[in-house]
């Protein structure tokens, strides 16, 4: 665990010294929210369309600061130093729980001035930000095994596309099926139903890239005990 | 200890090395020299396990343990200082003991940031990041290229110590680093 906290802190360190990645975010985050927010206004749309709105906007917000957290390594051409100090698991889990509070922290900054522009009440809170939450962690997730996956490609952004697609697409639709109950529309039984895959996802794709990056990057005469 | 068998590396259809072997027992330090392009850094990338050997095998004694690698070409985070640079490693690699800056001339150094620092000062933090762990097989890619002759003392002394643990490669074409050399390894283009 102190080698996955080490990560983490690595990560945090070097993103907030050279906060490139965390401003155009926030930057597409919050326009994102406001230029929805604008087109919806005095407009009587749905739960269902609010919550595909919103999470379009967490989808691509995860998609401008989650795959940077490995492909920096790329750019900067640190990936085979950190993969000479660190474990793979610790390297893989680090830059995950990275990803993740990045993400969690974006979607619900994201979820809330969304609320707040959007003018409307919510009709169940717990069930809306447990799928913010959830969603936030599944994106951070899913793109971390594109992320892991493209790292040291020559075609790294169509494979991080291909590899993002098939996972990205369930739990979009998981997503919306939560949120726009959370917003008023549709049946609680169901959200449940939906969150729990959108748990699921989360697990498998947690799973996929443990086991992706532990052959993809391990070191061929790394000694088993190093 | 550590023993390479029949190694080559080919890149699509064209052999950088072929048929290169050694064994190397505790104290050998090995240094590999060859013209540009003759594969030395590419026999150092695989003994590291960057790179896999299109042919033949490379083992190790189970008491080699870590590997400690520090390349001319390869880069540092700069947004660390050194200070937090060296206690990344440390804390990735499970130790808990604090690393002394001193003995690399790195004490005066260690809250500037990596992307800072000139050539010749990053060299000795990659040398630092290399030997922290304790390696049993040090792997020394150009060591000198940007150091000065206090630079170069360091190394002697690195390598000295590394020898009573463990084995050291040093590839490079300076002639001042044929004196930390038990042994030589010619590599031709």
């Amino acid at each position: 665990m102190r080698e996955v906290w080490a990560v983490v802190r690595k990560e945090a360190t070097a993103e907030f010294r050279e906060p490139q990645g965390l401003i155009s975010s926030a930057t597409f985050g919050v326009i994102a929210v406001v230029a929805v927010a604008f087109s919806i206004a005095n407009q009587s749309t749905t739960p269902t369309v609010d919550a595909g709105l919103l999470t379009v906007v967490l989808l691509f917000a995860g998609m401008l600061s989650v795959p940077r957290v490995y492909l920096a390594e790329d750019e900067q051409r640190t990936f085979e130093t950190l993969k000479m100090v660190a474990p793979i698991p610790a390297i893989y889990f680090g830059k995950l729980m990275y990803a993740g509070l990045q993400m969690l922290a974006s979607g619900l900054f994201i979820a809330v001035i969304f609320l707040a522009l959007r003018g409307k009440g919510i009709e169940n809170s717990v069930l809306f930000f447990m799928s913010v939450t959830l969603e936030s962690l599944t994106i951070a997730a899913t793109l971390s095994v594109a992320g892991a996956l493209a790292i040291g490609a020559p075609n790294r952004w169509i494979l991080a596309a291909v590899a993002g697609f098939p996972l990205l697409l369930p739990q979009t639709a998981l997503s919306i099926g939560v949120i726009r109950v959370g917003l008023g529309q549709g049946v609680v039984h169901t959200a449940w139903t939906n969150l729990g895959g959108l748990a699921l996802m989360l697990v498998a794709s947690v799973a996929l890239g443990h086991v992706t990056t532990a052959q993809l990057w391990r070191r061929s005469t790394q000694h088993p005990s190093a | 200890m550590v023993r390479a068998d029949d190694l080559g590396k080919r890149f699509g259809t064209r052999w950088v090395f072929r048929a290169v072997s050694f064994c190397l027992e505790p104290g050998h330090v090995l240094l590999v020299r060859g013209s540009n392009g003759a594969g030395k850094s590419t026999l150092l990338r695989m003994m590291a396990g960057l790179w896999t050997p299109s042919t033949g095998s490379i083992t190790f004694d189970a008491s080699v343990g870590r590997t400690g690698y520090a390349a001319v070409d390869q880069n540092l985070y700069p947004a660390l200082t050194v200070a937090e640079h060296l206690a990344f490693t440390r804390d990735t690699q499970g130790q808990t003991d604090d690393f002394s800056l001193e003995q690399f001339g790195l004490s005066a150094l260690a809250d500037r940031r990596v992307g800072e620092l000139s050539s010749g000062q990053r060299a000795r933090v990659k040398l630092a990041t290399a030997i922290q762990p304790g390696p049993g097989l040090l792997l020394l890619d150009e060591p000198s290229a940007t150091l000065d002759e206090e630079g170069l003392e360091v190394i002697g002394r690195l390598l000295t110590v590394q020898r009573s643990r463990g084995v050291a490669m040093i590839a490079t074409n300076d002639p001042r680093d044929r004196r930390f050399a038990t042994h030589e390894l010619v590599l031709h283009a």
